[in-house]
């Protein structure tokens, strides 16, 4: 019972306030993608939830894989120190279980702290990418099994008006240059690669095709 | 059947050799030839048009993609569904080119609807049999042809008619509107291996109507041992791009040709820079012998 009301006092506030601090963590890094392509994340669909939601489990991973890859480091070093000591004995025997698992939280908060610091660092250098007229998409390490790192997106995108252009807005015919950034509340956010600005388009008005491709079209690049 | 590149590209990394020249590795060809590229899950299907060696461009130089996508990778879209068409209603027209991927969403049919979508081409022909839909990603329902395949389907620009019929559900109807390509590409249609007698196909678009398409046939062995570098076996004859800018390239395999592995290349040649197949593609020929 005591227990019970330890975890109502503290552990359900601590998480809150834990999971606040991630959302701000990473949220920085969706802002730095978006910063280039001129949006911001809520414009283009991703709140609270979504950034929790969409980047918790490749955080989790990324720094999981990084904390064991720390801990293996962190023990070859030590196994190697003994070897060159020429204590045979200590290089081959583990450190018991205290040590190591204070090894281990040690490396997994360096291993979040890494993960988080770089997270920005990469999303800026992916929405300058995005910002050149590559697509932009769930990036995702090569290695390591396609460890998912950023769920952003900015992709190529052709897009047509349903209904007769509506007075004052842009002819979406003239613009073969889009990348489309997401939705929300009813206004779809595209970013021109030509002309290196935005658009907010009522998505109720708009025909949206996404080809497959890698970037926008060539002619696109030659005007940048 | 169309054949898929998946799990070739290792063959056609060893086909690159040949082709790479000084003139290709310029900035801005490979840059034009990789930002036209649409790969369908690993899968390239179309090129785009790079000078050859003895063009000069007098563009601007072009950077080169970042460092970064060594390390990282992008899953691409993968026919998501980003407008919705409703069931009853009548879609408005949609616009495509010659191979490019059309993707048909609806929402509104129930789970027993078991909706069915044909499609008429420009003569009132049924090109397309009563298809099955997928689930979408965002729930509804999905039609969608991957490049290659809407090539196959849509052969020839024009206006499309298509019909959606239910079983309990007013359907749909709608038209597709497809244009001569204005990205030059090519593709390539073959039962994987070839047997004698067996055709591959090469269509090239986005081409200067009038234009000659060239196109030449690799072999990998020489002296009658493999060898890391393709040789040329022949030039294959040329044909004239027609009013939209098309041409196909069709070589059948003959009865004397040895069992081995063969590159077709349409001119120009593209390369990403490790892969030739941008502009060509890699078969394995079995003959009877």
């Amino acid at each position: 019972m005591a227990a019970l009301d330890w975890t109502v006092k503290y552990t359900a506030p601590l998480l809150g306030v834990f999971g606040a601090l991630l959302f701000g963590a990473l949220r920085l890094a969706y802002v730095f993608f978006y910063l280039q392509l001129h949006a911001t994340p809520q414009e283009v669909g991703y709140g609270y939830l979504e950034i929790l939601g969409g980047q918790l489990p490749g955080t989790a991973e990324l720094t999981l894989l990084l904390t064991v890859v720390m801990v293996v480091a962190c023990l070859s070093i030590g196994a190697l120190r003994h070897a060159i000591a020429g204590r045979w004995r200590a290089m081959v025997s583990l450190p018991g279980r205290k040590a190591l698992l204070r090894l281990t939280g040690r490396c997994a908060s360096a291993s979040l702290a890494v993960v988080l610091a770089c997270l920005p660092m990469l999303a800026w250098t992916f929405g300058t990418e995005a910002k050149r007229g590559y697509a932009v998409r769930n990036i995702y390490l090569k290695i390591a099994g396609r460890l998912p790192v950023l769920a952003v997106q900015a992709v190529p995108a052709d897009v047509t008006w349903t209904k007769p252009r509506p007075p004052g807005e842009p002819d979406l015919a003239s613009r073969r240059c889009l990348l489309y950034l997401g939705q929300a509340a009813g206004t779809t956010v595209f970013y021109d690669v030509a002309s290196e600005d935005s658009l907010r388009i009522p998505t109720a008005e708009i025909l949206l095709t996404i080809p497959m491709a890698e970037g926008v079209r060539s002619e696109c690049f030659a005007a940048t | 059947m169309l054949f898929r590149l998946n799990g070739r590209k290792a063959i056609a990394f060893a086909a690159v050799p040949i082709f790479a020249a000084p003139n290709f590795a310029d900035a801005e060809s490979r840059m034009s030839a990789e930002t036209s590229l649409n790969v369908v899950a690993g899968r390239p299907v179309k090129a785009a048009s790079v000078p050859s060696p003895a063009i000069k461009s007098d563009k601007p130089k072009r950077h080169r993609p970042s460092w970064i996508w060594n390390l990282f990778g992008f899953g691409y879209v993968q026919g998501d569904c980003s407008s919705w068409l409703r069931a009853g209603e009548v879609a408005p027209p949609m616009t495509v080119r010659r191979y490019e991927e059309i993707s048909l969403c609806f929402k509104g049919f129930t789970s027993t609807d078991k909706p069915r979508l044909q499609v008429f081409g420009p003569g009132g022909e049924r090109v397309q049999r009563p298809m099955k839909a997928t689930m979408a990603v965002d729930g509804g329902l999905q039609w969608f042809w991957y490049s290659e395949d809407a090539g196959e389907v849509f052969r020839r620009p024009g206006v499309y008619r298509f019909t959606v019929t239910a079983a309990h559900t007013v359907g749909t109807s709608g038209s597709i509107v497809v244009k001569p390509a204005t990205e030059s590409g090519v593709y390539f249609s073959f039962d994987d291996p070839i047997r004698p007698g067996e055709a591959v196909t090469g269509t090239a678009v986005g081409r200067k109507p009038g234009s000659l398409v060239l196109a030449s046939l690799y072999g990998d062995e020489r002296d009658g041992k493999p060898h890391p570098k393709l040789r040329l076996l022949k030039d294959l004859e040329p044909v004239k791009a027609d009013s939209n800018g098309e041409g196909v390239i069709r070589w059948v395999a003959t009865k004397d040709l040895k069992s081995g592995t063969y590159v077709m290349l349409v001119e120009p040649f593209v390369s990403g820079g490790h892969e030739c197949d941008l502009s060509c593609t890699v078969f394995e020929v079995k003959s009877r012998n």
